[in-house]
């Protein structure tokens, strides 16, 4: 038997091979090339892509406006911009939001009874409290005792929150009359000569013991916007 | 009276279709059509995605008549149509698959089956991968070289030619295979 190279035998079988179509293929070549084109023209691409860059840039653009026109600047000093809420009558805590202020207090030497005042309330004696350098509102206590007194009392119950203890009326209200007391002593003092120290503590409580309540809450309400006192 | 139709040449035919004769389009379609089947039939098994192929392939060349330079023949040009066709139908099937073998020593293979009828032999074929079979196909049937084969298959002349090797060694153990069983051993 003769052998044949495969390649000339392909070429030879398969190269002019004819295989008639099936009816009707015309009629598909036909239709199809009256189809219209699938193929969107470059025009239309082109503006599709410009349409994109468009919409990407403006988003860009946004994005970055929004982060320089809208940030506000750092805080560099906590001010005490708003009085606080006006005092409700239900007794509440005070709100734990510290106070951005270092205060400093200068310690007097203070005789006092701690009757009324549980240990825990009894004020520090090395606290640290300087008034704010924000501006004094007008009605403020004149009194500097008054002031310091009512500061003190301030930064007991700030120290009171930092340490979660709860800051009540009845706690308040013992602080606010540990502090008449004080200033009534040293009122007291302040008058000279032998006096009966409980008969002139007495008077002098009585008369300062509406103004010094009210011109310390007067005075919390205008400095200090983190600690909201109810009373009743 | 007798009509006798006469033969209009492929450039006319062409020259009327590029004016988008439909008539001139139709003749030459049924002039190649069935030339061009049998090209698409060589890549492609199954006889109805071969026909799909051949009518994508008219379209395009339709489309694509202004193009023709009148260089060569329009069979050729056609044919070529036809082959990137069938290459890009078989892809998107992902029926083509090439491994990077070594190089092989191409040399002409051997067989026994002078007697082969075309439709066989065409059988023998779809047996092999469809990577063999496309390129022993446009090696040995459309004559294309190496070089060639390489950038239309976008592999590597080795590839294509250890591909060639592969096919030629397959489809001669089939040819001896089929001479075995039917005439016995020899």
């Amino acid at each position: 038997m003769e052998k044949y190279n495969i390649e000339d035998l392909l070429a030879e079988k398969l190269g002019g091979r004819s295989i008639e179509p099936s009816t009707g293929s015309w009629e598909r070549v036909s239709f199809t090339k009256a189809r219209p084109s699938k193929k969107i023209p470059l025009a239309k691409w082109l503006s599709i892509a410009a349409m994109f860059a468009l919409l990407i840039g403006a988003g860009l653009y946004i994005s970055s406006y929004k982060e320089t026109g809208t940030k506000t600047p750092p805080v560099t000093k906590v001010v005490f911009i708003e009085k606080p809420d006006e005092i409700t009558t239900e007794s509440a805590k005070i709100s734990p939001a510290p106070l951005n202020r270092q205060i400093k207090f200068a310690p007097q030497s203070v005789a006092y009874k701690p009757s009324a005042v549980s240990e825990d309330t009894a004020l520090p004696s090395p606290a640290i409290i300087t008034p704010a350098a924000a501006q004094q509102p007008s009605d403020l206590p004149k009194d500097r005792l008054i002031l310091q007194k009512s500061e003190e009392i301030a930064a007991e119950l700030q120290r009171r929150i930092d340490v979660h203890l709860p800051v009540t009326d009845e706690v308040v209200d013992s602080l606010l009359q540990k502090a008449q007391r004080e200033i009534a002593l040293e009122r007291a003092k302040s008058n000279g000569g032998p006096t009966d120290a409980n008969a002139l503590l007495k008077e002098t409580e009585t008369e300062i013991n509406e103004t010094f309540r009210q011109d310390a809450i007067r005075l919390f309400k205008n400095r200090f916007r983190t600690i909201r006192i109810a009373l009743h | 009276m007798k009509i006798i139709t006469l033969h209009v040449s492929d450039e006319k035919l062409i020259k009327q279709a590029i004016q988008k004769s439909g008539k001139a389009e139709e003749m030459l379609y049924k002039r190649y059509a069935a030339k061009m089947l049998g090209v698409c039939r060589c890549y492609i098994k199954d006889m109805h995605y071969a026909e799909d192929v051949m009518i994508e392939g008219f379209t395009k060349a339709f489309a694509s008549l202004g193009r023709y330079r009148f260089e060569g023949s329009f069979e050729g040009w056609l044919r070529r149509i036809m082959v990137r066709g069938a290459i890009d139908f078989l892809r998107s099937r992902r029926e083509i698959a090439f491994a990077e073998v070594e190089e092989a020593i191409g040399y002409a293979e051997q067989a026994t089956a002078p007697d082969m009828d075309a439709e066989l032999l065409q059988l023998l074929m779809d047996e092999l991968p469809a990577g063999y079979r496309t390129v022993l196909v446009l090696f040995a049937v459309e004559g294309y070289n190496h070089k060639e084969i390489a950038d239309m298959l976008n592999i590597t002349e080795s590839t294509s030619k250890s591909q060639l090797f592969k096919a030629r060694k397959t489809l001669r153990e089939q040819l001896e295979k089929l001479n075995n069983s039917s005439y016995g051993k020899v």
